[in-house]
């Protein structure tokens, strides 16, 4: 089945932050979405950019290998500083591509949970593209703080997701207030593939009750009756913390507007204290257990 | 023979693959595997797990060995589910072996590795692979690392495949690389499972996880499992004796956070 229905480029900070999107129909085959889901969604990589240097978050999978090389090729230059922010360094929708961005552009770091970050990106070939090595790593554990392009005062904060599933870092960008967070706030769902990849207004169709079976039907199965009174709180702090007005997810629709990213923080708070074990009863849940 | 003295068979006809990873953790280096495991029946093969995208050239000849001396062909090969360390190794396989069928969830995978999307196939719980004189069936995944996953067995020998639900390290420094669980004197079952349920999955830090080890209990007793080999921890031959304390270890996480 052919799934690039199309490729899109938003601008989402002029001249500072790119979302490369490819947008695909939801047919029960991404392990990201529930498998009763349709609609069409962005996988979204993300540009951050300054004059001499950028971070890309997430590569992509390999199916859409030549769109991404495309979409990077019209917003970076072949030798601007190039270093690879892998979100989940274990699913291949954010390493998918980072040996052939590697092989094309001029990367200087990878940034991974891991020291050897060439060990985890190389699995196409017969043989190993063994120059990946010689692109040195910079190891995320906690908080890491960094900067776009040297000396442009631009930095950035990457942090250990506050709710994950598997191995994740979010990250938040001061100078466009943006938060990249991966596979959380993933449930912006199209109709259709001509609507708009961002929203931006309040009154969207998103409910709690659809957020909450999102979350049950996707990675987050094990929340009802967890404890989740301190990922709530960790939670809060990020969104406390930071002056938040966009959230980028890895997949689905931007959501941008300080009014509505506090409503999908109000949300996800108000869908975890229901969950909380105070709340709710914890049960084992077997695989494909759509709620 | 790799640094991590694998392959070995620990089963009869059924191998033991792949390489340690090197972890660090309060200053102490622990081993854990990536394992791969070889089940070698009368007319086909079947390789389970692809291994750590690193390890491919090593896992490949340890499975070269072997079946150039049982003069039986790679068939099929199946993944636990769509992380790097369990199906990383998957594209380079079909690169040798492009005849292969590569069976489990198949979420992803389209896309991960376009080139052989028609060589992924389906599985769900209870389906089958005759491999002559032994079977392999697709089990329920009790302990999850993705919504995805999916576990199996090998049967008559009854040895299942638990992907990370069984995961523990193992020190390096007392020699417990290629140990079954149960030769490793010094290792303390309970502290490195706590560690690395703690560590590799996040969630148990927040469930009460004894309705997952009641629920893997019953699933051992009703498949009548007596073998467990898993993908990060060392084998298990006698799981009477092991698994209570993997099992209590799985429930650490969450009863540290509370206290």
């Amino acid at each position: 089945m052919e799934m690039i229905l199309e490729n899109n480029i938003i601008e989402l900070s002029s001249n500072k932050a790119f979302s490369i999107q490819n947008i695909v129909k939801l047919d029960g085959r991404l392990s990201a979405y529930p498998p009763n889901q349709g609609g069409y969604v962005p996988l979204n990589c993300y540009l951050l950019k300054e004059e001499n240097g950028a971070f890309l978050l997430d590569t992509g999978y390999l199916y859409h290998q030549k769109n991404v090389l495309d979409q990077l090729k019209s917003l970076l230059g072949p030798d601007i500083p190039l270093s690879i922010i892998p979100l989940r360094i274990n699913e291949f929708m954010s390493v998918g591509n980072v040996k052939a961005i590697s092989q094309n552009f001029n990367v200087i770091g990878y940034y991974s949970p891991h020291p050897e970050g060439a060990d985890w990106f190389d699995f196409t070939d017969e043989e190993r593209d063994l120059s990946l090595k010689d692109i040195p790593t910079t190891i995320v554990r906690g908080m890491v703080n960094c900067e776009v392009g040297e000396g442009s005062g631009r930095h950035i904060d990457i942090m250990s997701a506050p709710i994950r599933l598997i191995n994740t870092s979010w990250i938040y960008d001061k100078s466009t207030k943006i938060l990249y967070s991966s596979d959380m706030f993933n449930y912006g769902i199209a109709e259709t593939n001509s609507e708009e990849w961002i929203i931006n207004s309040i009154d969207n169709e998103i409910s709690s009750s659809f957020i909450k079976s999102f979350l049950l039907n996707t990675r987050y199965w094990w929340l009802e009756g967890a404890k989740t009174r301190l990922l709530r709180e960790n939670i809060k702090k990020v969104f406390n913390s930071y002056d938040i007005e966009t959230i980028a997810p890895g997949y689905g629709k931007i959501f941008q507007g300080k009014d509505l990213v506090m409503k999908q923080f109000n949300f996800l708070d108000e869908i975890l204290l229901e969950l909380d074990k105070s709340n709710s009863i914890a049960q084992y849940v077997p695989r494909n257990h759509v709620r | 023979m790799s640094k991590s003295k694998l392959p070995r068979e620990i089963l009869n006809n059924i191998f033991w693959l792949g390489d340690c990873l090197e972890q660090r953790y309060q200053g102490k280096i622990y081993h854990s595997y990536n394992s791969s495991y070889l089940v070698v029946g009368e007319k086909s093969a079947l390789l389970v797990e692809t291994g750590h995208p690193k390890d491919f050239n090593e896992l490949h000849e340890q499975i070269k060995g072997i079946l150039s001396k049982k003069k039986i062909p790679l068939k099929y090969i199946f993944i636990t589910h769509q992380e790097t360390p369990h199906s990383g190794g998957v594209g380079r396989f079909l690169n040798i072996y492009p005849e292969v069928e590569v069976h489990g969830d198949i979420n992803d995978y389209h896309m991960a590795f376009p080139k052989y999307a028609a060589n992924f196939k389906a599985m769900e719980v209870g389906d089958r692979i005759d491999l002559g004189g032994m079977e392999f069936i697709a089990a329920e995944p009790v302990v999850r690392d993705m919504r995805t996953s999916l576990w199996g067995y090998i049967s008559p020998q009854m040895l299942l495949f638990p992907a990370d639900g069984f995961a523990y390290s193992h020190y390096h420094w007392d020699g417990h690389c290629g140990m079954i669980a149960e030769e490793a004197d010094s290792l303390d079952l309970f502290d490195v499972s706590a560690v690395f349920a703690e560590l590799a999955l996040f969630w148990t830090n927040f469930v009460d996880m004894e309705i997952y080890t009641k629920r893997m209990e019953q699933l051992v007793d009703e498949l009548g499992i007596k073998c467990i080999a898993p993908t990060h921890g060392l084998p298990i031959l006698d799981v009477g004796k092991t698994m209570p304390k993997v099992m209590e270890g799985l429930q650490a996480p969450y009863h540290k956070l509370a206290s």
